[in-house]
């Protein structure tokens, strides 16, 4: 896997917990969303610092009220035909106005990356045998949209009567 | 009609390139077909039965006589010399290649055209009233919002990759030829009581293996709030409709599984975070759209209108092409004129290059050079000076193209079946063709009058079927072609569903089948009542007799 | 088992192909590799999917045929029409047709 944030691979510091394991002392962890809805009090507690995984399953309003003592929420894309995520994102982003990582995982596309980016994700968890200089050209396919949205760039509408 | 400015241009540019690039990485292996098959059908590339099929987006019908050629060039250089019109008034050209396709893309947007979002699982062509901004009684021009919502519809970074596909529909007009009730969005423009314009919403329409006519969920939706209350219907689905089935996934599923009111106060409730804001226009945007379909400068009718109608009275032929092709104009002098696709015996919608030219050089010299597709398959030049009718008409009979049958049972309605399409469970042109040479003689068409038979090779319906008057669906039975009849269908103002008539009719039986139900309506009916009319008077039953007891 | 061909794709121009023996590909039926048993079928797959993994051919299937004097015709309407064409023509121009008006 290489985790690419801001155009930039890095080092994924975020341990991923299953519903089972305790929290490690110290870690950055992130938790389902089942375990989140089950422990977010405790967790909330314990001080570490917290994540937590969607997927398009999960009622991602439940977690609006807690986006504050959340850096990253890590949305799955269990097929890259699965459009929620974009939703979800940019419900986080423009609505919440969340603004930790958001992170889109599972079998995303090159020619997807621009779209998610639009939409609000900014770190992307490629698989292994992505080309990463490619990945970051399919950002400039497209440089103008016909509607605002997350990534806050100005709309043709708004070039249009600026 | 709608011209792009330089960010138009250069937002379809970049998307060409950025299909070449995509057409290239699947060439050379960077792509699977897995992965390229979504991406190559959001720019409505096909792979059928026979070769690569090409969908190109006509929006809302409108095309300029430049666009129409371009649209001829490009069958004569990439196809074999013709194009088919379909119901969502695009045009399908069926033997392109993919190597090719980048080059096509090139060529339409050299004409301000494109292929964008004709296919897959996201928002389609929006489609509009063939004859709107002339039709004499609609409330305004609805492509002012067709424009509108094709642009924010266009790479929609949320609405890519929906549940399945999505169709949106404009009317402004009582007379619905836009079909939107049977639309996953259908807007019709209605007036409120203090004599404001606005937009009723439906949804849920739609046709497919569970045919299904729209629920209003909102009576009248003030202009400024179109985009914002699209954009909350589309949320609602993308969250919400089935990815499990794709025979449950289209949004009439959602909100007849929902209720009609638990669906509204859904999106009510998604509206209200997005009411006013971002994807709304600044009046100054929908004013800049708006321009564009100014009315044209209309002529007073001259002195040679005398001779029109001279010639109405004194030709027979010419009278009768009036009488079923041309529609009252909203400017007095002027015509609208349908061309039929539907020749004697001819595939249902299918234009050559040199028919395409033919009406691109018509459009030129009498229609202000626009001409439109319409959802039956036709093309119409909607502005014709009354004057020039006659001269027009002899230029159409030397093309082939004045075939005076528009609304009657050989303006037939059909998908490509299974002559060229990969789904398609047994073919429809033959039996359209079939049908059309039945019913060969016009006087007889049109002592019957407005009949709208429709045909679909398979459940997903392209062909309309379900609301056609008459309406055939063909399926396979242990490998040979038998056709079921549905009978009651509409897709006006007052849209209904057939219904199935009984069982199935053989390939060698299917045309006989059709004439006994048309005797059998010309033996009930009463006065001038047109097909579904008697049809709706008498019920399914001695249709059913008479096709069935004799036997 | 019925007798089997293998048909795909031709991905570069989208056209009906079927596999005959070397390992090529034709737009005709007639020429193509016919198997008897379920292990020619299987071979005749494994082939047909190299050929998808080098980008010349896509989705490949079997399909059933009957053997007219050795010459496969596919069973099912669908397959036929794939190795038949369409069944109407387009004649060029459709002002052919003739012209009711």
């Amino acid at each position: 896997m290489t985790l690419l944030k801001g155009g930039t691979p890095i080092e994924d510091s975020w341990v991923h917990l299953d519903d089972e394991t305790a929290a490690p002392a110290g870690a950055a962890i992130t938790v389902s969303f089942a375990r989140w809805q089950a422990e977010s009090e405790a967790l909330k507690a314990s001080g570490v610092t917290l994540g937590v995984r969607l997927t398009g399953d999960d009622a991602a309003e439940e977690i609006t009220d807690d986006l504050n003592a959340l850096q990253l929420v890590v949305i799955a894309f269990p097929a890259f035909t699965d459009g929620r995520g974009y939703s979800i994102a940019r419900i986080l982003r423009e609505r919440y106005g969340y603004e930790g990582e958001v992170r889109a995982t599972g079998n995303i596309l090159r020619d997807q990356a621009s779209l998610m980016t639009r939409c609000g994700f900014d770190a992307f968890d490629l698989a292994a045998h992505t080309d990463v200089a490619d990945w970051l050209e399919g950002l400039k396919d497209i440089t103008l949209e016909y509607q605002p949205a997350a990534d806050r760039r100005r709309s043709v509408p708004q070039i249009r009567h600026a | 009609m709608y011209s792009y400015d330089q960010y138009d241009t250069q937002l379809v540019n970049e998307r060409v390139a950025q299909f070449r690039d995509q057409v290239q990485r699947r060439l050379d292996g960077r792509l699977s077909e897995e992965e390229f098959r979504p991406l190559r059908l959001l720019n409505g590339l096909y792979l059928q039965l026979h070769a690569y099929m090409l969908r190109v987006a006509v929006p809302y019908g409108t095309l300029s006589s430049a666009q129409l050629r371009m649209l001829a060039q490009i069958a004569r250089r990439y196809d074999r010399g013709y194009g088919h019109f379909t119901t969502r008034q695009n045009i399908q050209y069926n033997w392109t290649k993919l190597e090719d396709a980048p080059d096509i893309l090139a060529d339409l947007a050299s004409v301000e055209m494109h292929a964008i979002q004709t296919s897959g699982n996201t928002i389609r062509n929006t489609t509009s009233d063939p004859y709107a901004g002339v039709a004499a009684e609609e409330l305004e021009d609805p492509r002012v919002y067709c424009e509108i919502i094709r642009q924010w519809s266009t790479l929609h970074p949320e609405f890519t990759f929906l549940p399945r596909k999505f169709k949106i529909a404009v009317t402004a007009s009582p007379n619905d030829r836009a079909a939107v009730k049977v639309h996953d969005i259908g807007i019709a423009i209605r007036k409120n009581a203090e004599g404001e314009t606005g937009f009723e919403i439906l949804v849920g329409g739609g046709l497919g293996r569970t045919p299904m006519v729209g629920k209003t969920i909102r009576d009248f939706l003030p202009k400024e709030h179109l985009l914002s209350y699209l954009e909350a219907i589309l949320r609602v689905y993308n969250l919400n409709g089935r990815r499990d089935n794709k025979y449950k996934a289209r949004i009439k599923i959602l909100v007849h599984d929902l209720g009609t009111d638990a669906f509204r106060e859904q999106v009510d409730a998604e509206w209200e975070n997005l009411r006013g804001k971002g994807p709304e226009l600044p009046p100054a945007e929908m004013e800049r759209i708006r321009a564009f379909f100014a009315p044209p400068e209309y002529e007073k009718p001259g002195s040679n209108h005398q001779d029109y109608i001279e010639k109405l009275r004194t030709n027979a032929g010419f009278a009768e092409w009036v009488r079923a092709n041309v529609v009252e104009h909203k400017q007095n002098g002027y015509a609208i004129v349908n061309i039929s696709l539907k020749p004697e015996g001819g595939i249902p919608g299918d234009a050559t290059a040199v028919q395409m030219d033919s009406v691109a050089d018509l459009a030129e010299k009498y229609s202000m050079a626009e001409i439109r597709v319409t959802h039956q398959q036709n093309l119409v030049l909607p502005n014709v000076r009354q004057a020039d009718l006659f001269v027009m008409w002899e230029e159409l009979r030397n093309q082939g193209l004045a075939t005076n049958n528009i609304g009657l049972i050989s303006d037939i309605i059909a998908c490509p079946g299974l002559d060229y399409c990969g789904l398609a469970t047994a073919r429809s042109i033959p039996v359209a063709q079939r049908i059309s040479t039945r019913f060969a003689d016009l006087k007889r068409q049109h002592d019957l009058g407005e009949l709208q038979l429709k045909i679909s090779g398979c459940i997903n319906a392209c062909g309309h079927h379900h609301v056609g008057h008459i309406g055939i669906l063909g399926v396979d039975r242990n490998n040979e072609e038998y056709y079921q009849i549905t009978l009651g269908g509409r897709a006006d103002e007052n849209a209904a569903i057939g219904k199935i008539i009984g069982r199935a009719f053989s390939s060698d039986d299917v045309v006989d089948a059709v004439e006994t139900v048309v005797n059998t309506y010309v033996d009930q009916r009463q006065d001038d009542e047109r097909f579904i009319d008697t049809y709706e008077r008498i019920g399914p039953k001695p249709f059913k007799e008479a096709l069935y007891d004799a036997a | 088992m019925s007798h089997q061909v293998v048909t795909a794709s031709r991905l570069r121009d989208g056209r009906a192909v079927y596999l005959t023996a070397g390992k090529t590909w034709s737009e005709k039926i007639a020429g193509s590799l016919v198997a008897a048993t379920e292990d020619d079928s299987n071979a005749m797959l494994a082939d047909a999917q190299e050929a998808a993994d080098a980008r010349i051919v896509v989705d490949p299937y079997l399909v059933d045929v009957t053997l007219d004097d050795a010459l496969p015709t596919p069973v099912t309407m669908r397959e036929k029409m794939r190795a038949t064409g369409p069944s109407v023509t387009y004649s060029a121009t459709q002002s052919e047709y003739r012209q009711v008006a």
